[in-house]
């Protein structure tokens, strides 16, 4: 299940889970999934199954069947 | 206001040619007593210029899923951070191992290690687990963190939190967002005699006057978040909490009377 693979099936799609949601995408790494979330210029943390996945290593994750995907921000607090 | 290791030597104007020392929380130096939230805001921009009027000079910020819906809503934004330290906490946190988990958040989101150390032990009063939280502050100073841990108002607590390292102890006034200000003053005031860190109540603060109180105690700062963002004027509230915050200072510095029994009249009674 690579991204060649989904090139050859191109209505082939993955069940994820982001931040929470039950979510259908197409196979890519987390660095393209931020991208297409809008968040690459944002400030974020990542985490793929409760693992921190560092900024350096997003476009080198390729994000599997059934990942579990944690997109972290600062939001308020007190 | 430099960020970094270098204490400032300045000293700070409460007004009225009155000079205070700056509040020192481990590498960070504060200009201000009061340290203010982030949250429950109505809109970012009235929390953007309630900190400006506010004149504080730290403000906490939680960790929390991105909105996929509103990916441009974005807090960072909103933080004039050349003015401002983030002071990111761990709230939501009910176990040692999830403040563990936040506190790695904070260096992949790119910033220092200051953590305020909050670990919630009950969630209807929010009182904090007090285990849990000198656990956290135990490995977390050990791994050169600065810790600032919310805690209760135990006096023995508080001791044992800096023992293990805590840059600065902060004891609840009354439960988070409840406004009900310092229920045990005599807590809070044994707590700062014992202590060789700042003491910052955190939490319980309602209005200006509970600000006041707490500093006429002695402490070393106070941080609040409700008693700002869920004023009907939050922009007002942060400017008399501003204001309070120094009067009470003032007022400590200054040194109180002492309190009576009888009256002691104010004008001569003889010599008509």
């Amino acid at each position: 299940m690579t991204t060649a693979g989904g090139l050859a099936h191109p209505h082939y799609t993955m069940n994820v889970r982001l931040n929470g949601e039950k979510r259908e995408i197409e196979p890519c790494t987390l660095a393209e999934l931020l991208e297409q979330l809008g968040l690459h210029e944002r400030r974020v943390a990542t985490l793929i199954n409760d693992e921190i996945v560092k900024q350096d290593a997003r476009s080198l994750t390729q994000i599997k069947e059934n990942d579990t995907i944690d997109v972290i921000a600062m939001v308020g607090g007190g | 206001m430099t960020q970094g290791t270098e204490y400032s030597t300045t000293s700070v104007s409460l007004g009225s040619g009155i000079e205070d020392q700056p509040l020192v929380v481990g590498p960070y130096t504060l200009k201000s007593r009061m340290i203010i939230g982030t949250g429950k805001y109505e809109s970012f921009e009235v929390m953007q210029a309630a900190h400006e009027v506010s004149q504080s000079d730290m403000v906490t910020v939680a960790l929390r899923r991105v909105d996929l819906k509103n990916p441009d809503n974005n807090l960072l934004n909103f933080i004039d951070t050349k003015q401002m330290i983030i002071l990111p906490n761990t709230a939501g946190c009910y176990s040692v191992d999830e403040a563990m988990k936040v506190a790695e958040l904070v260096l992949e989101l790119g910033l220092p290690k200051l953590l305020k150390v909050e670990v919630i032990g009950d969630e209807k009063t929010l009182m904090p687990d007090p285990l849990g939280t000198h656990e956290v502050t135990r490995r977390l100073a050990a791994e050169g963190w600065t810790c600032m841990s919310y805690c209760s108002d135990d006096i023995v607590l508080c001791r044992r939190l800096e023992e293990v390292g805590a840059a600065a102890v902060m004891p609840l006034g009354s439960p988070i967002g409840s406004g009900r200000g310092v229920l045990n003053p005599t807590n809070i005031r044994l707590i700062k005699e014992f202590a060789k860190v700042p003491i910052i109540v955190d939490a319980g603060v309602g209005t200006a006057s509970d600000c006041g109180l707490a500093m006429e105690l002695g402490i070393d700062g106070i941080l609040l978040n409700t008693a700002i963002a869920k004023a009907g004027n939050a922009v007002a509230m942060a400017a008399a909490c501003r204001d309070a915050t120094r009067a009470g200072r003032t007022a400590y510095l200054a040194g109180r009377m002492e309190k009576r029994m009888y009256a002691s009249a104010s004008s001569p009674l003889k010599d008509f």
